[in-house]
């Protein structure tokens, strides 16, 4: 049998006319029919609450077997009814890899994390070992092999959580999100890890993400959800040019396929979606293959010292200097020596690998680790000696979890709760509230308990609640963690209203995207120094020290990079940026004009 | 956590079957239950704490909870004290009740019983990874359930303390700190704003857990087998030899020596 996508074999996977309805009457999926062939590379995408988790679950029968609910329809995997089966009978064909790197995770080391599938299958010890090593290589972790699970990096644990399920030699992998909560160099470790397995193994791989940067580059089929229905199918190349339909349901669009749909190229040729492709493309079709009318680009070298000059012109909302934290009873600090200045009104993104001190910097700043050596200072005044709720009505921290904040019944005793705790009078308590309700348009929401809202509304519900204590300055720690395409805008843009309101903001995060959106200013931080503090126009250009953090410039700022040559001028940051600078480019030119 | 590090350790100790180890703290426990004889308490403390530094731990490991216990001994001496049916010196009133000598000692002895009886405890556990413990209570022939249920306990333990931690912070953040409340403010409105988020928060954790654990077959009716290996080395027997002649010499003492008394009482009634 032969699918569209020129597989010979029968599915694998045969999912037919599949409907679902959760216990808690919420319709998840309705009338979905998916085949997947053995050694496809199969991706879901789709906004929160498309019902891509719940179609991972079917695969391997957690759900209907776990989890109750109404279903029609039929779910084969393996040539197995999941219906009819265990999950332990289906777990032995069908490896689950979760969001959530922590909660997977139930042994206490290593070596008996992975073995646990096989004990339970009765695998002989021998063969256990044997197969250890062999799964160990595949997700290379073989030097971490005698670790403590906890000891690990996000990206580690999800490598630990793809070989708990490889010892078992499944045929397909179901990874559910798997790099949502990583930072770039998880997330890359993760999906070449899957890659591999997938290349060089031939085993089948099923992954829902929202990293369509990542999907475009190594699935071999998109599959597009949208309230429990399939909208889109077919390669990434095709399903990602649909950048209208996209739109409409909140799916990300890579940024060449958003470009694509503005510059039309000769012959109506589509554009790469991959960069040094489409940069040679829009060469040819400028007619400038050769062309040296501008400037190639070229790395600067780094600076802190300039952007700190730039920041001491305005009034001071943050001043660090030699800030050095070790945390208690280890003798390397986390950061050591950090200077750096914020002027009130600014819009700074913090960006680096985890572990690189971004988040000890921000919980100093906001009084909950002490420094160990230097000093901060909130508007000109010394944060020593301020107790942490007196430094929260100057600076403010909107973590990134809500949940690990809310327990009120209503969404408007949230926000009162750290008013109360100020000691306020209760008219202003109640004139904060509905500012805060107001700026966050959760004023509908008011009388809603606060766990029936959505992600991206309680993370709103968590920025009242911190807006309402009136700090000038704002810190939203990594707010993208696990939203998707949506979500995401949302919380930015109020941080930007904030910002345009007269706050000053500080975006930590690892969406270089958006970074380079919203801040005026980056600051590059890595090892537990301060390695780069830069206008963001000028950030990306450090190509090699950025790679030193595993962070890499988006898309649309490397293509722009590789079409300096052609004149281009730099310091572009967005898509529309870029697409005016090409059609500027492409205009025929006045006689006796250079 | 660092129970869970010190048991990664290589020593003689940490070499022992978990078997050998839990036989022997039974045996440590059983005889200080027994006991009130203070001389014999101080005897097996410090057998427990000589072996500290063999094994590797840090004293340190037990200031957390001699910390929590230090209030509970300090009730117990100023109750038996007052109350101990034995009390015949007096050492001052407290309007008409005496506090007596002999009540301080026997709330004494119970400390130092509970001590003890604290102090054998990481030897089993800093010195016994998790899995090898598991495997040593499955050779016992405990439901495999039972014993997993305590396995995925004890690795809760550090993920709830760091939920926790990360809950109080995001609680002060909004003015809530708990550790500049007094106590019946702490009873009344400082634990609420930290539990609910806790529960909630573990609630979802636990139900990922639940769909990871059924993912990787657990409860397939097939004979479960063990990637830790459970058999008795000369290292065993000679640790089990050691004590039975230890623990057989401590009973022969108490047995000769008025078993259940204190042996400085004894000598106060003489």
């Amino acid at each position: 049998m032969s699918s569209e996508n020129g597989y010979m074999a029968e599915p694998i996977i045969k999912i037919e006319n599949l409907s679902y309805t959760y216990p808690s009457t919420t319709k998840a999926l309705t009338d979905v029919s998916i085949e997947v062939y053995p050694g496809e590379y199969l991706a879901i995408v789709g906004a929160n609450g498309a019902g891509k988790t719940t179609l991972c679950m079917f695969l391997n029968g957690v759900i209907p077997n776990v989890v109750g609910g109404r279903v029609s329809g039929t779910v084969q995997v393996c040539g197995m009814d999941t219906f009819e089966h265990h999950v332990y009978d289906i777990a032995q064909n069908v490896g689950l890899v979760l969001q959530d790197p922590e909660s997977q995770l139930f042994s206490a080391d290593v070596r008996s994390e992975i073995a646990f599938a096989a004990e339970n299958r009765g695998v002989p010890r021998e063969e256990i070992i044997e197969r250890m090593q062999e799964v160990l290589k595949i997700v290379r972790l073989d030097a971490l092999a005698s670790r403590l699970s906890d000891e690990l990096s996000g990206g580690q644990k999800q490598r630990l959580a793809i070989a708990a399920n490889l010892i078992v030699r499944p045929k397909i992998l179901v990874a559910d999100e798997p790099t949502s909560q990583l930072d770039p160099v998880g997330k890359e470790e993760v999906f070449s890890t899957l890659s591999s397995l997938n290349k060089d193994i031939g085993m089948t791989v099923v992954i829902a993400s929202h990293d369509v940067d990542e999907i475009e580059r190594y699935a071999d089929r998109v599959i597009v959800l949208d309230h429990g229905s399939i909208i889109l199918q077919g390669p990434p190349d095709k399903v990602f040019r649909e950048v209208d339909t996209l739109d409409r349901m909140f799916v990300h669009v890579p940024d060449l396929a958003r470009l694509g749909k503005s510059v039309k190229l000769d012959g109506d040729q589509p554009l790469s979606l991959d960069v040094p492709k489409a940069a040679a493309q829009i060469k040819t079709w400028l007619g400038r293959e050769k062309s040296v009318s501008g400037k190639a680009f070229e790395e600067p070298s780094a600076s802190v010292k300039a952007a700190n000059n730039d920041a001491s012109k305005g009034d001071l909302a943050v001043e660090v200097n030699n800030l050095t934290y070790a945390y208690p009873g280890t003798s390397a600090p986390v950061i050591s020596n950090m200077n750096f200045s914020i002027p009130n009104g600014q819009f700074v993104g913090m960006i680096g690998q985890n572990g690189g001190g971004k988040t000890t910097i921000m919980k100093c700043l906001v009084g909950l680790l002490k420094p160990s050596q230097g000093e901060i200072c909130l508007g000109n005044k010394p944060l020593s000696g301020q107790k942490v709720g007196d430094i929260a009505t100057q600076i403010g921290l909107i973590l990134q979890n809500p949940d690990t904040q809310l327990f009120c019944m209503s969404v408007e005793e949230e926000i009162r709760f750290g008013l109360e705790n100020l000691k306020l009078e209760p008219e202003e308590i109640e004139r904060r509230t509905e500012e805060a309700l107001k700026i966050t348009g959760l004023g509908n929401y008011r009388q809603l308990y606060p766990f029936k809202l959505s992600l991206g509304d309680r993370r709103k519900v968590a920025v009242a609640s911190i807006v309402a204590m009136r700090p000038q300055v704002l810190i939203f720690d990594e707010p993208l963690t696990g939203q998707d395409y949506k979500g995401r805008y949302e919380l930015v843009n109020l941080a930007a209203e904030l910002h345009h309101a007269g706050h000053t903001v500080i975006m930590i995060s690892h969406d270089m995207e958006l970074v380079a959106r919203y801040t005026e200013r980056t600051l590059v931080v890595g090892k537990g120094q301060l390695l780069l503090d830069s206008p963001t126009r000028d950030v990306f250009d450090h190509v090699s020290l950025l790679r030193e953090t595993y962070i890499e410039p988006p898309e649309i700022i490397r293509l722009a990079q590789e079409l300096r040559v052609c004149g281009l001028p730099s310091g572009l940051l967005s898509i529309d940026q870029v697409e005016e600078g090409i059609q500027k480019l492409k205009k025929p030119t006045v006689p006796g004009e250079r | 956590m660092e129970a869970l590090r010190l048991a990664q350790l290589d020593t003689v100790i940490h070499r022992l079957n978990p078997l050998t180890k839990l036989f022997i703290m039974l045996l440590y426990w059983a005889t200080a239950l027994f006991t009130f004889n203070i001389p014999i308490l101080f005897f097996m403390s410090a057998l427990a704490l000589l072996l500290y530094p063999i094994a590797h731990i840090p004293l340190r490991i037990l200031r957390g909870i001699l910390a929590i216990m230090a209030p509970i001994f300090v009730i117990f001496i100023v109750i038996n004290g007052f109350m101990f049916y034995g009390g015949k010196t007096p050492l001052f009133y407290f309007f008409r009740w005496p506090f007596t000598l002999e009540g301080m000692i026997f709330g004494f002895a119970v400390d130092l019983k509970i001590l003890t009886v604290i102090l054998m405890i990481p030897l089993l556990t800093s010195t016994t990874t998790l899995p090898k413990l598991m495997a040593g209570l499955a050779a016992i022939r405990l439901p495999y359930k039972f014993i997993f249920t305590f396995g995925v306990s004890m690795r809760l333990v550090p993920l709830v303390t760091s939920t926790y931690l990360d809950i109080m912070a995001s609680q002060r953040l909004r003015g809530h700190d708990i550790a500049e409340m007094n106590y019946f403010k702490k009873l009344l409105k400082g634990y609420v704003p930290l539990f609910i988020p806790l529960v909630l928060t573990l609630l979802r954790r636990t139900a990922d857990m639940d769909v990871a654990i059924e993912s990787r077959g657990f409860g397939a009716p097939v004979k479960r087998t063990y990637l830790e290996e459970i058999r008795p080395t000369r290292a065993d027997f000679v640790a089990l030899g050691l004590s039975l002649v230890v623990f057989s010499g401590i009973f022969f003492y108490l047995f000769t020596n008025h078993a259940s008394q204190m042996g400085l009482i004894i000598q106060f009634q003489k």
